[in-house]
């Protein structure tokens, strides 16, 4: 968190008081509709000065950064995506709640210039709320290509705020807005009008601003205007951060009795009132300072949605386009994955060992640093191919409004199970690697959603798990092990959507059913340097954040294997201890052996490793690690060489041949060379009941420390630690199942 | 009668708004006041949930979340076309 995170604290009575924000340092929260392009308009501002962080005591990120464009530093914080302040979502609340009791100095508000007639009804609220504001009209190019004119100075006056255009998205498109900015902030910033309601509802206002002062004397006229006009609007929630509990719950029983008093005399719903209103003054607003030239504002997007969501071609052109992104990120991907792979055992590895000579460093410490550290950095980069080609492909879907589209069409097939529309291409893109879905939940808006969604995509059958089920399969069930692998997928489907059904219903706290509405937003293309930059922030992001768990966890497994120093066999070690200490618990599943705990155990570090530890452990192969330590040889800098220059060409080749679809899929030539050794040796030690619930239990059981680092990254660690324990014991309960349903069926 | 029931290609203005306080309120922050005109657009390939247009922007709701929008169906497109909407 940062050193300068919010502070929320139930029980302040003080908070007004701008007066506690730093003396040096303003504060601004930026605010606006989902699609307002506020966060282009927040990395315009902050650049690389920003961070993300976590509201206290919620699991709500949120970003903030530094503006120096001013003579004192500005800290902009970066609030959730909000139509109203009507606190109808988590994150909408979260907005609210920020704008109301932290000690923001100012307000910046982003609008939609070409979609006026939507974003100032928050707009009406912030300025109702009593905040100085600066209204950021984002989008100003869109808005003039549409015929979309506006009178700014009008606007200015109505408003009582500065108006400023602005296009976030090109570099030298918020240089305006800097500008006035700075000049706004050292002019000392003051509320703008709000909007004047009808004669019977400034009369209840005032009635029940007098109650709200009594209470709350210090805050200020116009923020007691605007807390009246909630209380009116039905929010009663919104008293319980500003008062302590018991006082809170009396005046707003007290409040809320009025209310129901004004329901019965006026014969209609005060909310409806309010929110009417608020619409009247908006389109008086517009009529004043907006002219439209009639014409083609919708339709390029309208035809291009008539082909994308059309009733037969819609379905077809969806899932081409959500396999072309599987097919991009996972299997084009791949040459480079191996290519990355090869620099970290090649190069890099070589240029380490030849550090480590020359510093007389001890054997130990060689080992530690390759086949530790090196290892894990290593595996840790080889998701980057495909994580970046994730990020770009997403930020590109996003941006242009398709992703909108796929929540669309799909949403009908999800909410079945409790899901949304868009968690559709996560759990497609989990099929491939589990690690790029995790963060493909994204695109989803609702934490909630995010959440489910992640904690689900551990069981859709990745890559990676399928050599173990084809070595086990081909050694017990030859001819039918397609039949076996299928089954495997299906039933990792099922659980995951059974899963994604029970954390809805039971294991997540209920929450009030959501009027489900999508905003659609007209296509537009993309701008290359906003997703460069975003894409940037998100590998490092990554790098920094997956990658610690990732070498950590690595350089322990390592530790485990090596420890006591000097051990031979890998069953004296304290891995093969841990494993043995395991087994027992998973004697129950029918491969209680300390061999297929050690197997399982390494299997948590990426599940490619499961068959080759399988093949060390039983074919009695000595421990790898105590292999070539020794400074490269000149043969070994050659090799590298070649590798740097026509290994990358090659790969680039290769995915190319991928992309156009000319090459073997990855995954089906992962085959064990020494097969045979090793399917007689499991053929030995396992029943096929076993092998099948061994099976299972390598389907559902954590997928690997990069899933789970993640999950961490997204979720912190609570989440992560939740997610360990479910994918365990659902993977113990359902192995356990299959091996007595097996083996009473005779297996 | 209820916006869900408009097909595709016709207009309605919203008369009333029903369901709990925080339906209501959310459908009227998006547009969904009486007195708004609404365009159906289209529905989803699966047959939910339905696209409007409403004050300048698209919008789509499941049909269970517009049947608590009461309409009258409008015979033709408004006259008073305001600010390029509907």
């Amino acid at each position: 968190m940062s050193p300068h995170a919010l502070t929320t604290c139930p029980h302040c009575t003080d908070s007004s008081a701008a007066v506690d924000a730093p003396p040096t340092t303003l504060t601004l929260a930026l605010v606006g509709n989902p699609n307002a392009g506020k966060t282009s308009v927040f990395n315009a501002l902050t650049g690389q000065h920003q961070h993300v962080g976590n509201w206290p005591g919620k699991t709500v990120a949120y970003q903030e950064g530094m503006w120096y464009g001013h003579t004192r530093p500005v800290r902009i914080v970066d609030l959730p995506g909000t139509y109203s302040l009507a606190a109808l979502s988590p994150e909408e609340r979260l907005a609210r709640d920020a704008l109301l009791h932290e000690p923001f100095d100012a307000v910046l508000n982003v609008v939609d210039a070409s979609h006026l007639g939507r974003h100032l009804y928050l707009t009406a609220e912030v300025l109702e709320l009593g905040f100085p504001t600066l209204v950021v009209l984002n989008m100003w190019d869109v808005a003039r290509r549409e015929g979309v004119r506006i009178d700014i100075p009008q606007l200015e006056a109505l408003l009582g705020v500065p108006v400023v255009p602005a296009v976030a998205r090109n570099p030298h498109g918020t240089a305006l807005l800097q500008k006035r900015l700075a000049e706004w902030l050292s002019q000392g910033p003051r509320p703008g009008r709000a909007p004047r309601y009808p004669a019977r509802i400034e009369q209840a206002v005032a009635d029940i601003q007098q109650l709200l002062a009594e209470a709350l004397p210090h805050l200020p006229q116009p923020r007691l205007r605007g807390l009246a006009l909630k209380m009116l609007e039905d929010q009663a929630d919104v008293l319980e951060t500003l008062l302590p509990s018991d006082q809170a719950q009396a005046l707003t029983a007290r409040i809320r009795q009025r209310v129901a008093a004004y329901r019965r005399a006026w014969g209609e719903d005060p909310a409806l009132l309010v929110a009417d209103a608020r619409y009247g003054w908006v389109q008086g607003v517009l009529r004043a300072t907006v002219t439209t030239r009639q014409g083609a504002r919708f339709a390029f997007s309208q035809a291009l949605d008539r082909l994308v969501t059309h009733r037969w071609l819609g379905l077809p052109l969806f899932f081409l386009v959500m396999l072309l992104v599987f097919h991009l990120v996972v299997n084009v991907a791949d040459p480079f994955i191996a290519w990355t792979e090869g620099v970290f055992q090649g190069p890099v590895r070589h240029a380490l060992l030849w550090i480590l000579a020359q510093l007389h460093a001890p054997h130990w410490l060689r080992a530690l640093v390759v086949e530790g550290v090196l290892a894990g950095v290593g595996s840790m980069m080889t998701f980057l191919p495909g994580l970046t080609l994730l990020y770009i492909f997403l930020a590109w879907l996003e941006d242009s409004g398709y992703m909108a589209r796929v929540a669309f069409v799909m949403d009908r097939a999800m909410r079945a199970f409790g899901l949304h529309g868009k968690a559709f291409l996560p759990l497609l893109l989990g099929l491939g690697c589990n690690v790029p879905a995790v963060y493909a939940t994204r695109t989803l808006e609702r934490y909630r959603d995010r959440l489910v969604t992640a904690l689900i995509i551990p069981f859709m059958s990745c890559s990676a798990r399928l050599p173990v089920y084809l070595i086990f399969g081909l050694a017990f069930f030859r001819t039918a092990t397609v039949w076996v692998v299928w089954g495997l997928y299906l039933l990792g489907l099922g659980v995951a959507l059974a899963s994604a059904w029970i954390l809805q219903k039971v294991l997540l706290p209920p929450e009030p059913p959501a009027p489900f509405v999508l905003e659609l937003p007209p296509y537009h293309w993309p701008n290359v340097r906003v997703i460069g930059r975003q894409v940037a922030r998100q590998v490092r992001a990554f790098v920094v954040q997956a990658g610690t768990v990732i070498v950590g966890i690595s350089v322990v497994l390592w530790l485990l294997m090596n420890l006591p120093w000097g051990v031979q066999h890998p069953r004296a070690s304290y891995f093969g201890r841990l494993s043995q200490a395991l087994a027992p618990a998973l004697a129950p599943l029918g491969f209680g052996r300390w061999e297929a705990a050690g197997a399982l155990l390494t299997g948590m570090v990426a599940k490619e490793v499961v068959v080759s530890t399988m093949g060390q452990i039983y074919l009695g192969e000595l421990n790898p690690a105590t292999a070539d330590l020794n400074p490269p040889t000149s043969d070994d800098w050659q090799a590298d060489l070649t590798l740097l220059g026509p290994g990358l060409l090659a790969a680039g080749r290769e995915a190319f041949a991928q992309l156009v679809g000319r090459a073997q899929p990855a995954a089906w030539s992962a085959a064990p060379e020494d097969a045979g050794s090793l399917t007689a040796a499991l053929r030995r030690h396992f029943t096929p009941a076993a092998a099948l619930a061994f099976m299972v239990f390598t389907l559902l059981y954590v997928p690997c420390m990069a899933t789970l680092a993640a999950q961490y990254q997204e979720f912190g660690p609570r989440w992560a630690a939740f997610a360990l324990g479910y994918q365990l014991s659902v993977a113990w309960v359902l192995a356990w199942g299959t091996y007595h349903l097996a083996r009473g069926l005779g297996l | 009668m209820a916006l869900s029931d408009i097909p595709p290609g016709r207009w309605a203005e919203v008369v009333r708004v029903q369901g709990p306080p925080h339906w209501r309120r959310r459908l009227y922050a998006l547009g969904f006041v009486p007195g708004a005109t609404v365009y159906v657009e289209q529905r989803a390939p699966l047959g939910d949930p339905i696209q409007y247009r409403v004050r300048d922007t698209w919008l789509a709701l499941r049909a269970q979340t517009a049947q608590h929008i009461w309409v009258r169906p409008l015979p033709a497109a408004p006259a008073q076309a305001e600010h390029g909407s509907p």
